[in-house]
């Protein structure tokens, strides 16, 4: 009774979503109020906006290929051997950023909750769990993505409700006080993070049997990941001020800190920390699933459970190598403005070849 | 019970034939032969009766059955008294059809096969000069009436339950769903016990996918003893390991009926009330059947009220571990200063306090369930009000903790459904070890292990956790508040497939048109 | 096995486990110069939990003060984990307190400090102390909790008492990244208390007998010049600043009876809004004019005034008048003490950023030239339920 893959395109746009804020939402106003300041969540909304083409050039590219397996689709768009080559450059820029990720996942517990904890542990066990939905396979992943969404649901508005009291509009102003060139900056530093949902869009595409209206789905996820990253930075703005927002790495803890609920609970930390061991686990797990089924599609022959395990140490390993969060950051973001930014010029590339590639061979995508 | 033959290739052996090395054979017709050797066969058989009737036409015949597991006045009356007055030569067409006044029979020649009926609660009949034999289905034997059912007691609504005969519970939900699209076929299960399974479905509703998977299920289990549902739902289950129960196990007919009206199949065996639900989702759990005779408003209250208790009952020590134990700053200042105040001079370590004060609580709550119901209440008073003032006297545990376990085993029990009640009791303990170690990071990690362990669940190929993933939007509401009914106008799709729609509404609902017409004259 | 090695896991406690009773909640800490130059002498206030088996209650926990000086913040805390048995916590700090000599300064480096305490909180109120920082700590209050929290609390539901704005400590730090805005925090004075024969000694907060019982109130606001407390004001204009800048709109205002003047008015603010409007010349010479809408209502009249023939006119206009002149009063102490305290360059830098890029280098010295026209336009609504107060025939 058991299909091979099922996950359908509600599902895949709350994957998409959840994936594309995925841990941005912690750095985000860090990165950007330092350099447009109170300009900072329009920056972030045209960093996600504009991105939003790619997302229909990736719905094209799935609906050129079969549906069922991601390594299958790829080697159909352009062929087994070249087709291996972009699963391993794909498998290559994800694990790389999905090493950093888990290792940014234990340091930032370690920073702000538990400062005795080596951040390897917390990253290991991150890992535990990541391996164990790979294992479990895409569809275990996406669905449990789905339930962890209803749990993050509460806390979300719960963190919403709470900081909202403490928001001073006028800490907004003047909102394009830097010039339109250090938007244009900010908004350079913001791409990157739409083309992460998107590839992540694109790979879950390519398991979704309906994908009629994919393209604009999609897109809507992508989007309103971007929309929710820009409304946390206004409020980060609003409650802290850009004084105060520019002087942290991760200015959504210190915001957290800074609301107080009233009597029962000090800080609403205790709504942030689970947010982010969430988004650490479904963000991470992205870049394992993906790595894990490009590499499926290069040599076949790499079955579960040695394919999963053999990816976590590679994940462990990566995750070793900065020291601190800020290396951390600084890793990331340049892994995100080197190989993440090429996708902007490989995904229609790639969807060029393949319709030019492809024309004569009409029943292609009859072959699903 | 007969049909598919090919599946039957795999019937077990009898028992007689593995077990006992006994004179295989057929009646030879000879009345004192026969007897022995069915005597002999069914040795050391205190309670079977031997009555020899002496004809009018000069024939012996002799009776065989276990005493208490027949009819006597059926008997004397529809046997023993018409076979005195026969006067004509034996035939056993002409006794069966037309002399005897019994509802069934059977004939049979090999001797195997009459200790099998015997055991059955037949009674049998040999006849001199005749080497065949007939078995009377007279059996009677004494079961509990009908009750209310004690693990799933409910207020309003439905109250009976089943019972432990089968046919019985047959009947039962034969007049709960009189068509003749309701389907029951049998299958006997258990090379020892011989236990008849039913299972039930209704035609045109249920997926055929589904009703093939479970009988395959079903005949796959090659086991001697079968002791009910419980025992039945284990061996069919996807997952026998799993700590949640993912078949659903209850006595009510009227949740089997409904059940049945969603596309499911039910499982009932003989000598068990327990009825198996296929599939089951989480979320049912959380359902109890008086939601849909209180009114929408309340129902979801009580939903509310109980999921809060799940949550609370599973996750609240580990939380208030987190919270005591590493992020202190989350707790206010004037929480903070009473939690010290009270935890002051206590000698255990917060984690060892916990996990001893919740193992003494369910330590109470396993001696008072097995106690009679005031022994139970008084056990409970003695355990949870003397021993918790006296340990917080004592200087033992502190306050703050004896209302937290307190409160946990409490929610435990607000859950609707027995067969949950175990999971949650264990899943706490998890949880708080996971919390004692890495704080809320720990929490969230054996949160998310939970999760990835119940979607990766099926109950009979279906995902565990529908409607919540994959998501269906009407379901979920469904189980967070209790929608009114005339939305709920279709079966949940996965189930059904070809037959969804269970109730047509004709807009304006029902009782709205009229008040927009009174309205409208005042 | 695995039981053994769970039970050694959970026995031990794992890398942050820190059991509550080992923790010292610091609830307010005081900053003073120290006795050698560059260094600091760092009061805090500890509320150890009250004996064991709690019977006392919960609420009388008695408060400690721990004075330890280093050369800096970072250096202190340290230290100060020597000088307590329970390690010192700070996430429930809820106020800090910079002691005068401190504070005139400059407390530029010790906001720095605190804000490399990670676990010091951004939302940590704000104080300034008349005299040091760890008096104020060490005396009593009131009613409640500890001196400084009872504060908090006050400028926390601040609509009935506009006696100070409530500073926070990003507040602090958002006002000092910016030109254009100068900090004003309030006040903590000492006052003795008196207690009267029969009254119980407070508990809270007394060391030894000897010393006089004090109390903490909180009226007057110290005005600041970048890091530096340059100048104090009174309680009278401290509410009328309150006003200004949108803290609270409620006060009220006693003004001579137009009619009677050996009587007073008294009203009370239904609602207090300010308008600013720059304007900026040629030579960088920048005019506000600062326009003030009052509306009121009238609370008690003392001598003659017959309402139902004066009307509220003249009451209007003494309103206005005695407004305007505080407020005039209050902006030259602004501008002789270089503060721009009501935020007019940052309100400058949020409505016209391009004029403000041509300010911001020397705002201090052009807000001392800056020309403010004061407007107010005050309208009394209503009387309560009273239509004739009483007057005493003589």
């Amino acid at each position: 009774m058991d299909n091979p893959v099922r996950v359908n395109l509600f599902q895949g746009a709350i994957a998409v979503f959840v994936v594309t804020i995925g841990t941005v939402f912690f750095p985000v106003a860090g990165v950007v109020v330092p350099i447009v300041g109170q300009a900072g969540w329009i920056a972030v909304l045209l960093g996600f906006l504009i991105p939003l083409p790619w997302v229909f050039m990736a719905a094209a590219l799935v609906r050129k290929g079969p549906i069922g397996e991601w390594g299958q689709s790829v080697k159909a768009w352009l062929g087994p051997w070249v087709g291996r080559v972009f699963l391993l450059y794909i498998a290559f820029c994800w694990a790389w950023l999905g090493g950093l990720l888990l290792a940014q996942g234990g340091m930032v517990f370690h920073n702000i909750a538990l400062p005795a904890t080596p951040p390897w542990i917390m990253s290991f066990a991150l890992l535990i769990l990541v391996v164990l939905a790979d294992m479990r396979g895409v569809e275990v992943y996406v669905r449990s993505i789905e339930l962890l969404v209803m749990v993050c649901l509460p806390f979300v508005t719960a963190f919403y409700l709470a900081i909202l009291p403490t928001m001073q509009l006028e800490n907004l102003q003047p909102l394009l006080g830097d010039g339109p060139i250090r938007l244009a900056h900010a908004v350079y530093l913001v791409i990157p993070w739409a083309m992460e949902g998107i590839l992540f869009g694109l790979f879950i595409g390519t398991h979704i049997k309906n994908n009629k209206r994919f393209g604009l789905t999609i897109s809507l996820a992508v989007f309103g990941g971007g929309a929710a990253l820009a409304l946390l930075t206004a409020f980060t703005l609003g409650v802290l001020g850009r004084g105060v927002t520019e002087t942290y790495l991760y200015p959504t803890v210190e915001l957290a800190q800074t609301a107080r609920v009233g009597f029962f609970l000090q800080g609403i930390e205790i709504f942030l920390y689970p947010l982010w061991f969430l988004a650490s686990y479904i963000k991470t797990g992205a870049a394992f699933v993906v790595v894990s089924e490009s590499l499926r599609g290069v040599w076949a022959g790499a079955t579960q459970p040695y394919r999963s395990l053999a990816l976590g140490v590679l994940f462990f390993a990566v995750s070793q190598v900065p020291n601190t969060v800020q290396q951390v950051v600084a890793s990331l973001g340049r892994v995100d403005s080197t190989f993440f930014m090429a996708f902007y010029v490989i995904i229609p590339a790639l969807l060029l070849w393949v319709s030019i590639a492809r024309k004569g061979d009409p029943n292609q995508s009859a072959n699903s | 019970m007969a049909p598919k033959g090919k599946r039957f290739l795999k019937k077990p052996t009898p028992l007689h034939q593995k077990t006992r090395a006994v004179p295989e054979g057929c009646l030879t017709g000879n009345l004192d032969h026969d007897s022995n050797a069915l005597k002999q066969l069914i040795r050391d058989a205190g309670d079977l009766e031997y009555r020899l009737v002496y004809t009018q036409g000069h024939r012996h015949v002799a009776l065989f059955y276990y005493a208490d597991m027949v009819n006597l006045t059926l008997v004397s009356r529809g046997i023993i008294h018409p076979l005195q007055q026969c006067a004509q030569e034996l035939d056993i067409a002409h006794i069966a059809q037309s002399l005897l006044n019994v509802p069934a029979y059977k004939q049979a020649r090999e001797l195997a096969r009459l200790a099998e009926a015997l055991a059955e609660g037949s009674v049998v009949l040999l006849f001199q000069g005749l080497a065949e034999a007939l078995i009377l289905g007279v059996s009677q034997i004494e079961h509990r009436v009908i009750e209310r059912s004690e693990s799933e007691d409910v207020l309003m609504g439905p109250h009976e339950s089943f019972s432990e005969q089968l046919g019985r519970n047959l009947a039962l939900m034969r007049s709960r769903l009189a068509t003749p699209a309701f389907k029951n076929k049998f299958i006997t299960l258990g090379k020892v016990s011989r236990s008849k399974v039913a299972v039930m479905f209704i035609d045109g509703i249920v997926s055929e996918d589904l009703v093939a998977e479970v009988e395959e299920r079903l005949l796959r289990i090659d086991i001697d003893y079968i002791s009910g549902a419980g025992h039945v739902s284990e061996l069919i289950s996807d997952e026998p390991t799993a700590v949640l129960p993912l078949l659903r196990i209850t006595e009510r007919p009227s949740r089997v009926a409904g059940a049945l009206m969603e596309g499911r199949v039910v499982v009932l065996a003989d000598g068990d009330p327990s009825a198996i639900i296929i599939p089951t989702f989480a979320a049912e759990y959380l359902q109890s059947s008086e939601d849909y005779l209180e009114r929408p408003a309340i129902a979801s209250f009580l939903r509310f009220i109980r999921f809060g208790g799940l949550i609370i009952s599973v996750f609240l020590p580990g939380l208030w571990h987190a919270l005591v134990s590493f992020h202190h700053g989350i707790i206010p200042p004037p929480l903070f200063n009473s939690i010290v105040a009270g935890r002051e001079g206590v000698p255990l370590p917060t984690v060892v306090e916990m996990i001893v004060l919740l193992l003494t609580y369910d330590i109470i709550v396993e001696a008072s369930t097995r106690m009679p119901m005031r022994i139970g209440q008084a056990l409970g008073i003695v355990g949870g009000i003397i021993l918790g003032q006296a340990a917080v006297q004592a200087g033992l545990v502190s306050p703050a903790m004896v209302i937290i376990v307190s409160l946990t085993g409490l929610s435990t029990f607000t859950q609707p459904s027995v067969s949950i009640l175990g999971p949650l009791r264990l899943l706490k303990y998890p949880m708080l070890v996971a919390s004692s170690i890495f704080g809320l990071f720990g929490l969230m990690w054996a949160l998310v292990f939970m999760v990835l362990q119940v979607v990766s669940m099926r109950s009979f190929g279906y995902p565990f956790m529908y409607p919540l993933a994959p998501f269906r939007w009407r379901g979920e509401l469904d189980i967070f508040i209790r929608i009114p009914l005339f939305w709920l106008s279709k079966r949940p799709d996965l189930l059904a497939g070809q037959n969804q729609q269970r109730m047509n509404i004709t807009p304006p609902y029902p009782g709205k048109g009229e008040q927009d017409g009174q309205s409208r004259k005042s | 096995m695995a039981f053994l090695v769970l039970g050694g896991f959970l026995l031990c406690g794992c890398w942050d486990q820190q059991e509550i009773t080992e923790l010292a909640a610091v609830t307010g800490l005081g900053l003073d110069p120290g006795s050698r130059p560059n260094t600091i002498r760092m009061s805090v206030q500890i509320s150890p939990p009250s004996p064991a088996g709690a019977a006392g209650g919960v609420g009388g926990s008695r408060l400690r003060t721990i004075t330890v000086e280093a050369a800096s913040l970072g250096e202190a805390m340290v230290l100060l984990q020597s000088r307590t048995r329970r390690e010192p916590f700070l996430q429930h700090l809820g106020y800090v307190v910079f002691g005068e000599e401190l504070a005139k300064t400059g407390i530029a480096g010790v906001i720095a400090g605190l804000q490399g305490i990670a676990t010091v909180r951004g939302s940590v109120s704000v104080f300034v102390a008349a005299g040091t920082a760890a008096e104020v700590l060490q005396a009593h209050s009131g009613i409640g909790h500890t001196p400084g929290q009872d504060v908090v609390d006050l400028l926390g539901n601040m609509s009935n008492a506009p006696v100070g704005r409530s500073v926070n400590l990003n507040d602090v730090i958002n006002t000092l990244t910016v030109h254009g805005n100068e900090l004003a925090i309030p006040i903590l004075e000492l006052t003795p208390l008196r207690l009267e024969a029969g009254d119980e000694k407070p508990e809270v907060g007394v060391g030894i007998d000897d010393e006089p019982y004090q109390e903490v109130l909180v009226a007057r606001t110290a005005l600041f010049s970048r890091d530096k407390w340059v100048q104090d004001l009174d309680p009278y204009l401290t509410q009328v600043f309150i006003n200004l800048v949108g803290a609270t709109k409620s006060g009220t205002r006693t003004i001579p009876n137009p009619v009677d003047p050996a009587g007073k008015v008294v009203v009370e603010y239904e609602s207090f809004s300010t308008s600013y409007k720059a304007t900026i010349n040629d030579s960088r010479i920048v005019e506000v004019q600062l326009q003030v809408k009052i509306k009121t209502r009238i609370l008690e009249i003392h001598g003659t005034y017959d309402l139902r023939t004066l009307g509220f006119d003249p009451i209007n206009s003494a309103l206005s008048q005695g407004l305007a002149s505080h407020i005039e009063e209050l902006v030259v102490i602004l501008k002789e003490h270089q503060s721009d305290a009501l935020g007019l360059g940052q309100m400058i830098s949020r409505t016209r950023p391009k004029d403000w890029s041509k300010l911001e280098s020397d705002w201090n010295e052009l807000f001392t030239r800056t020309d403010i026209k004061v407007s107010v336009s005050a309208q009394v609504m209503a009387t309560n339920v009273i239509n004739k107060y009483f007057e005493i025939k003589r």
